[in-house]
């Protein structure tokens, strides 16, 4: 239902919202821009080096790179946890992280097969989604490797705000 | 009445005010200062289409040989081609600005020294990285960028600079002395971080530094595109400059006070064509494109006059803009210079141009730089030049991954050529257009060139295509 706006006081509500979300924000913005991440080197060779996960990322390609005996066949694949739609703000407020982790599952999203030169190295640039990525690195000898990222996208938030707040508002002044 | 003039006033009061929020958000956002912000197109440049251009200001041949966006982890190269010019050249001029003001300043600066190795994670970071085609020298660097008493005195070589687009931090690498110099004040301000969100919202190639998977094998300058498959360029046809002149045009140019009535001109069996003035000078246009000046007065043994490296980059700078002038994005690419008794008496300044982005691999592989200027006693002794007028063609070559151009070298090294494995380096590999045949209009093929150092006569560049990924040229 579109609720147009009619008195001076919904006028300056709605300029004040406009301005509070564009701060919002910006301060998101900032928050997101300012994350470190480490994307550790998938080697098969000497083992790959522990990372704190997840990996908080701000990009929507991940580059992927390695380092294998020639002749390694090189799977990556990539994978995005879709959440169940939870219903209100309090029952998610109520939820710890496990239960956060019960509410979604884990689906492909890209996959990608390379096999190792003399050059010992191999490489891939995958995209991924908002949300959490799961990004699993296996050779053809049985050995995996495995890391989680979480994309934030500082965009898609400050659209999703501005939808969630002003997708019912008839912007007409009368 | 009056209510309605209140209301008006109101209104307009308001919508100043969400304005200035937005601006100044903006300004949060981005930290760049509000002119910043209105980034005004350029306007259009009348020679945009023309090859040559003449005026061209020195500090302007300062170029990277690759400027790198680094984002958090990912890499991506950023070309100077024709859809994101006013970017790259945005990107220099803030880069350039952001040097000037720090080097200047006399307070209000910090200065921290890093080893080398914090390179790591400067890339690591959010940086923009200009790796410059060869090591300038402190005092060259600042004199040609007019900065008048720079402040920073223990900084000997810059290599690369680097720009910290969130921090606005500026760093200055001198390989050679293993350090990077962190520069950092609330006054250096810049609008890269907003080219960098332009530039990656076209969703750019990502890259990779192979020397963070083996940096025995591969040099940190060794940086290459993955995912390329779908990416295919277009081959190039070109034929020599001289060709859109007749000689005696090109006679009257290098001899500006002559009467051309009074010069001597030779045409030899190959038809390269000589002429002289008979006195002090004289110019040869080879067939293939080359011309070569000559100043025969000036000799290496008469030392007299003094000139410093700034005065030689003037000179060679002045002189190519009066003679035939400069193909458009064209750069220093290499310094050479000779003392004799702590003086500078000979210094040999290279130029190299790009089309779209690309460096261009003259037929010639010794004139890779395809201009050169001797100066010797401060005057011109040498000038050579093998420029070439390049068309596009509507031939599509796509392009092999370049790890699979590695794959093919290191087979013709190790195989065939029985070098270990362990003995081969790879100090740099990037993309060119090089010159295939010698027929007019020549064909130009874009290739990989790929830079062998080690232990072993076969050292140097190798040349591959980048289709087939044929050798087409080694050393021997």
């Amino acid at each position: 239902m579109l609720i147009p706006i009619r008195s001076k006081y919904m006028k300056i509500l709605f300029i004040i919202s406009l301005v509070m979300i564009i701060l919002m924000s910006s301060a998101i913005s900032v928050h997101a821009r300012r994350l470190d991440s480490s994307i550790p080197v998938f080697d098969f060779i000497d083992g790959v080096a522990e990372v704190e996960q997840p990996i908080i990322y701000n990009n929507r390609e991940l580059s992927i790179k390695g380092k294998a005996l020639e002749g390694t066949v090189i799977t990556i694949n990539t994978y995005w946890y879709q959440v169940h739609k939870v219903k209100t703000i309090i029952l998610k407020d109520k939820l710890n992280q496990n239960d956060i982790s019960d509410t979604g599952e884990w689906i492909l999203q890209h996959t990608e097969e390379c096999q190792v030169g003399l050059s010992g190295i191999f490489g891939a640039s995958v995209p991924i989604k908002p949300g959490r990525n799961k990004v699993v690195v296996e050779s053809d000898t049985g050995e995996s490797y495995e890391i989680e990222l979480e994309y934030i996208d500082n965009r898609k938030i400050t659209e999703k705000i501005f939808s969630d707040m002003f997708d019912r508002v008839d912007l007409i002044f009368e | 009445m009056v209510e309605l003039k209140l209301e008006r006033l109101k209104s307009a009061v308001l919508f100043c005010l969400v304005l200035i929020s937005i601006v100044l958000t903006t300004q949060i956002w981005l930290n760049m200062p509000i002119e910043g912000i209105f980034i005004m197109s350029k306007e259009p440049d009348e020679n945009i289409n023309l090859l040559l251009s003449s005026n061209n200001d020195k500090a302007s041949f300062i170029k990277p040989n690759k400027l790198i966006i680094n984002n958090n982890g990912s890499h991506t190269l950023l070309l100077n081609q024709t859809e994101v010019s006013m970017i790259y050249d945005r990107i220099l001029e803030d880069t350039r600005n952001m040097v000037i003001a720090a080097l200047e300043a006399f307070e209000g600066i910090d200065i921290e020294k890093h080893e080398y190795e914090y390179i790591e994670k400067l890339r690591a970071g959010q940086t923009i990285e200009l790796q410059l085609p060869f090591s300038y020298d402190y005092k060259l660097l600042t004199d040609i960028l007019s900065i008048e008493d720079p402040k920073w005195q223990g900084i000997e070589h810059i290599d690369a600079i680097l720009v910290g687009y969130f921090s606005n931090n500026l760093y200055l690498v001198d390989k050679g002395n293993n350090c990077i110099f962190e520069l950092k004040s609330k006054f250096l301000k810049s609008s890269i971080r907003s080219m960098v969100d332009i530039i990656y919202n076209s969703r750019p190639y990502s890259y990779i530094f192979l020397s963070e998977v083996d940096h025995e094998r591969y040099s940190d300058k060794v940086f290459i595109p993955v995912n390329i498959t779908d990416h295919s360029m277009w081959k190039l046809s070109s034929y020599p400059e001289s060709q859109g002149y007749t000689p005696e045009n090109i006679a009257a140019i290098f001899f500006k006070d002559k009467d051309p009535s009074t010069l001597r001109s030779i045409e030899d069996s190959e038809g390269n064509i000589v002429y002289t003035d008979g006195e002090k000078q004289g110019i040869r246009i080879s067939k293939s494109g080359l011309i070569e000046y000559v100043n025969y007065q000036t000799t290496l043994e008469n030392s007299n006059s003094k000139f410093t490296l700034l005065d030689a980059v003037n000179i060679a700078t002045n002189f190519v803009n009066n003679n035939l002038g400069f193909p458009k994005d064209s750069y220093i690419s290499s310094i050479e210079q000779e003392t004799l008794n702590n003086e500078l008496y000979r210094c040999l300044i290279r130029y190299n141009y790009r089309y779209e982005g690309i460096p261009i691999v003259n037929y010639d592989i010794n004139m890779d730089n395809p201009i050169e200027v001797e100066i010797v006693n401060g005057e011109v002794k040498r000038y050579r030049r093998i420029v070439k007028n390049i068309r596009i063609t509507e031939e599509e070559k796509i392009l092999k991954n370049p790890l699979e151009i590695i794959d093919i070298l290191f087979v013709r090294l190790n195989h065939y050529k029985n070098i270990d494995m362990d003995d081969i380096r790879i100090k740099d590999m990037y993309m060119s257009y090089f010159e295939y045949g010698r027929d007019i209009p020549t064909s130009m093929i874009p290739v990989w060139v790929v830079e062998i150092e080690g232990d072993f006569k076969d050292t140097g560049k190798y040349i591959l295509n980048a289709e087939s990924g044929v050798i087409l040229y080694e050393p021997y």
